[in-house]
């Protein structure tokens, strides 16, 4: 940055052009800045919840700006009259089952990857990160075919199973992360002390990567729960989660309050555990999760 | 070419001073060290010289013209960095030409300087080669290269050495000061080595907590330090309490913990406490000719190749002699030690 | 431990996570290959042969194909032209950056699904954009950006989804340039363009690449967003993927669009990373 001298104002010419053109510059241009994106993001997200409050009674449409009313009549009728209480169970169940599960595939490849060098590990890295990269639709479409010749087709194991696919580069990836960030010598002392490899894990290592469990764990919660093409082609119509709800709200029938009502309860939790993920663990792994540099 | 004047210089960080009210006058051509401990503000001095770090307060000129408004691809004062920051993406060649090519000068002319400025460094072998591909005193002297083709007013070295090991600092070090006094650029110079200091430089300024606490030469720093802390920081120095007895215009006589002394300097400040000291390879065995007559005995003896350092006990307060070669004395042994007056500096406690 | 016991050892840590995924990603990627060459056709005859690859190169196809290209690049491409100088502007300290920031990042956390349906709401024929628009006096009929036959709808939903992503990764990238690689720069003569263009732009390639790579490709294959806001003619590739497997039944087409997808993912992949390089030079 350039070095000049902090303008001390002088009370004489309160406002000389170099003055102006700082305070344009250090007040005036991040404050639209934070405008412009509160407008551009924050509206969006008004609209939606304006929309869900929309009273019945006093249909909003075209021209008004706003609902001229509000109630909470759209949330009380998407809780009765659809199958969204049903798709919540069965969102937070997978989502629960599916972290779990990729949380025990992956403790022992993720120890190994950060600890051992071995030929081939780039290639392991891309596997790893493949649920990722591959276009969802079409791994949900003919993984869907594999689960039908399995016999998983709308069943929830098949579901549980697919969604852990998709959450374990997240698991995989942050907990080698973790394991990294783990002294070496810290496990050759505990064996010197007449650790075998199971307390070495439950009493060393595993304390150690509680952050990363942390970390690894939201994001598979969080992907399992906003996890669309898979669920929309192998749990349907079976089973509804959230976001497959969501959908049809959008698509086939397509009501407005309703899919104002399904976004927010989609969103709202998602947004609350990455707050609590963000304040409690550095922003190294928002990064390390989404596909590293 | 150019002289630079620093008057009143201050940079807060937060609630520290790191630069506290710094004057500074350096002649044209002359070649001035920066030395202080880590944190003394003496890197934050050279980077607002550089326009690289915006000031609180306090102006800096080049000759006569004012530049705290100037930003820094604008001043001439070209940069040796710490960590070299050679763009790794470029060869040593492009790196060189780099500030050429930022005052747009022609092809041409550019070719010509970048291959005279290599071979004047000696790295006309390496110039296709990357930043990765070079040692660390290679990457030095491609820093070197990169500022000095720019011909600026003023160079300005950020601790250029310290990642390198000592033979390889020894060297190059008396390289730059051959290079500067060829040149002929004014040159500021940071270090917290103070040997390097005393080697290269025409003037020294010792810089502690923001402040600069003495400016001169070389000889005169290491033979009349002004205070406590310079005395300290080069060289080494016996420092001890004293409390004046008598003072006339030849000198004075004072009362230490090793017994009463006499000093050909005069106290400065009105005060009776003051502290005295000496370099450890100025006090020596007694002979007739010294002034002050000291006994004590030996702690320990250390061995040092070249050197040998005594600690010595005298009343309780331990003191370090240097002598040199090897000495045959052992702990316990009583010797007498001689220091004339004109050594005995008498210094003020701190500034 | 010998040799042949420690690689044993690594595999069988290796397998539960790693086995799972390329287990399941193997059996997919048979199954598509297969169904591509006629077999494992559940209802109706399975033949094996190349008459699916055959019929699916067609108008159709193509029209998906390009269109799908088109959505893709000029998202990405507009989502980066955003992003660079957002995170250029979020280096320095500003009022209220903290503020500006965890606005930016809201985005990140919502699905797919929710972002087109928010985008949707506020873009529609008669929502707030075009009624903005229209009270300001720029247009005067409103502008149809919701299943429109080129597709903006689509690119406003994915760059407005992608841009935070986009932001950070630069962001990131540009906070891994060593500071005084651009102080050297500055203090050998060079303005805050140069700056860019001979610094830091060159050295943060290699970083981006990978970003956008993600970007494009999720683009390209995207179902969801297209359905909910994109054209009825032509459909992106996925869709008429889906189409042909669960609503026409022809798993063999749909398969070979997979398998159509999957490759120029790679080659697009292969081109991207090849234009970086070019441009780090």
């Amino acid at each position: 940055m350039a070095a000049t001298t902090r303008p001390t104002v002088s009370k004489s010419s309160l406002l000389s052009k170099k003055q102006l053109l700082l305070f344009t510059r250090g007040t005036v241009f991040p404050l639209v800045m934070l405008v412009g994106a509160i407008v551009i993001i924050g509206l969006p997200l008004l609209m939606a919840v304006l929309w869900s409050l929309v009273n019945p009674d006093f249909p909003w449409s075209y021209p008004d700006i706003f609902p001229t009313h509000l109630s909470l009549f759209q949330w009380d009728f998407v809780f009765r009259f659809t199958d969204i209480t049903k798709a919540i169970l069965t969102s937070y169940t997978i989502a629960t089952l599916a972290t779990l599960l990729a949380f025990i595939l992956s403790l022992t490849p993720s120890y190994a990857i950060a600890n051992y060098d071995f030929p081939g590990k780039e290639t392991i890295r891309i596997i790893v990160l493949l649920p990722i990269i591959l276009p969802g639709m079409v791994v949900a479409l003919f993984l869907s075919r594999v689960f039908q010749f399995l016999g998983l087709s709308q069943s929830l194991l098949g579901l549980v199973l697919g969604h852990t696919l998709l959450g374990l580069p997240y698991m995989l990836r942050l907990l080698s992360t973790s394991f990294e960030a783990i002294p070496r010598e810290i496990g050759d002392a505990a064996s010197n002390l007449g650790a075998t490899n199971f307390y070495r894990f439950r009493d060393v290592y595993i304390p150690m990567l509680l952050p990363g469990i942390f970390a690894g764990s939201i994001f598979t919660f969080i992907t399992s729960l906003e996890e669309f093409s898979l669920t929309f082609v192998i749990g349907t119509p079976t089973y509804q989660t959230i976001p497959t709800i969501l959908f049809a709200f959008l698509g086939y029938h397509f009501v407005r309050t309703n899919a104002a009502v399904v976004s927010l309860i989609l969103m709202v939790p998602n947004v609350i555990l990455l707050f609590i993920a963000d304040r409690f663990l550095k922003t190294d792994f928002l990064t390390a999760a989404y596909g590293k540099l | 070419m150019a002289s630079i004047t620093i008057k009143n210089l201050v940079k807060k960080y937060g609630d520290t001073t790191v630069v506290n009210n710094v004057n500074l006058s350096v002649n044209d051509g002359e070649f001035i060290t920066l030395l202080g401990p880590s944190g003394c503000g003496k890197t934050t001095t050279l980077r607002a010289i550089a326009g690289l770090v915006e000031i609180d307060d306090g102006e800096i000129y080049l000759d006569d013209r004012l530049i705290n408004d100037l930003p820094p691809h604008r001043r001439s004062t070209a940069m040796v960095f710490q960590s070299y920051a050679l763009f790794p993406h470029m060869s040593v060649r492009d790196n060189v030409a780099f500030g050429l090519r930022m005052q747009k000068i022609p092809k041409s002319e550019r070719d010509d300087r970048v291959e005279e400025v290599l071979q004047m460094l000696g790295l006309e072998e390496l110039a296709d080669r990357g930043p990765g591909q070079l040692s660390g005193g290679q990457q030095q002297r491609v820093a070197v290269a990169r500022a000095i083709v720019t011909h600026p007013v003023v160079l300005l070295f950020d601790e250029p050495l310290s990642n390198l090991d000592l033979k390889l600092r020894e060297r190059l070090r008396i390289d730059i000061r051959e290079l500067q006094r060829r040149l002929k650029i004014t040159s500021v110079y940071v270090t917290h080595d103070q040997a390097e200091a005393l080697v290269i430089s025409d003037r020294i300024a010792i810089m502690d907590r923001g402040k600069i606490i003495q400016c001169a030469d070389p000889v005169t720093i290491y033979s009349r330090p002004a205070n406590a802390f310079t005395a300290d920081f080069i060289g080494q120095a016996s420092i001890i309490k004293a409390r004046v007895i008598e003072s006339n215009e030849y000198g004075c006589t004072v009362e230490t913990p090793i017994g009463k002394l006499v000093s050909s300097d005069r106290p400065k400040g009105a005060s009776n406490s003051v502290m005295v000291c000496w370099r450890p390879e100025e006090i020596t065995l007694y002979q007739k000719e010294h002034d002050n007559r000291i006994e004590a005995k030996i702690e320990s003896n250390i061995f040092m190749g070249n050197l040998t350092d005594l600690f010595v006990n005298v009343n309780g307060t331990s003191l370090r002699v240097q002598m040199g070669g090897s000495v045959n004395l052992q702990p316990g042994d009583k010797i007498v030690l001689g220091l004339s007056k004109d050594k005995l500096r008498v210094i003020e406690a701190d500034v | 431990m010998t040799k042949k016991n420690h690689t044993l050892t690594i595999l069988l840590l290796l397998f539960p996570g790693v086995g799972y995924i390329a287990l399941m990603l193997a059996a997919v990627l048979v199954m598509t290959v297969l169904q591509s060459m006629g077999l494992f056709n559940f209802t109706g005859v399975s033949q094996f042969g190349f008459q699916e690859w055959v019929e699916v190169f067609n108008q159709q196809t193509w029209d998906a194909f390009a269109y799908s290209t088109k959505v893709a690049f000029a998202s990405s491409l507009m989502c980066m032209i955003l992003a660079y100088p957002l995170a250029l502007f979020l280096r320095r300290e500003f009022l209220a950056k903290k503020y500006f920031t965890a606005v930016i990042r809201m985005p990140l956390f919502m699905p797919a699904l929710v972002a087109a349906f928010l985008i949707l709401n506020v873009i529609a024929y008669h929502g707030i954009f075009n009624e903005f628009l229209i009270r300001l006096g720029i247009i005067r009929e409103p502008l149809r950006l919701t299943h429109d036959d080129w597709g903006l709808g689509v690119v406003g939903i994915q760059i407005w989804k992608n841009l935070p992503f986009q932001t950070l990764i630069v962001t990131s990238v540009l906070a891994s340039i060593q500071s005084d690689l651009e102080n050297a720069a500055k203090n050998l003569g060079a303005g805050p363009w140069q700056v860019f263009r001979d610094i830091l732009f060159p050295l943060s390639i290699p970083g981006i690449v990978t970003g956008v790579v993600l970007v494009f490709i999720g683009i390209f294959g995207d179902y969801a967003i297209n359905t909910v806001a994109g054209p009825k003619y032509p459909p992106s590739l996925a869709i008429r993927m889906y189409a042909n497997a669960n609503i026409f039944n022809d798993w063999g087409q749909a398969a070979c669009i997979a398998i159509i997808i999957i490759i120029s993912s790679m080659i697009y992949t292969w081109i991207i990373t090849r234009v970086a390089r070019f441009a780090t030079r």
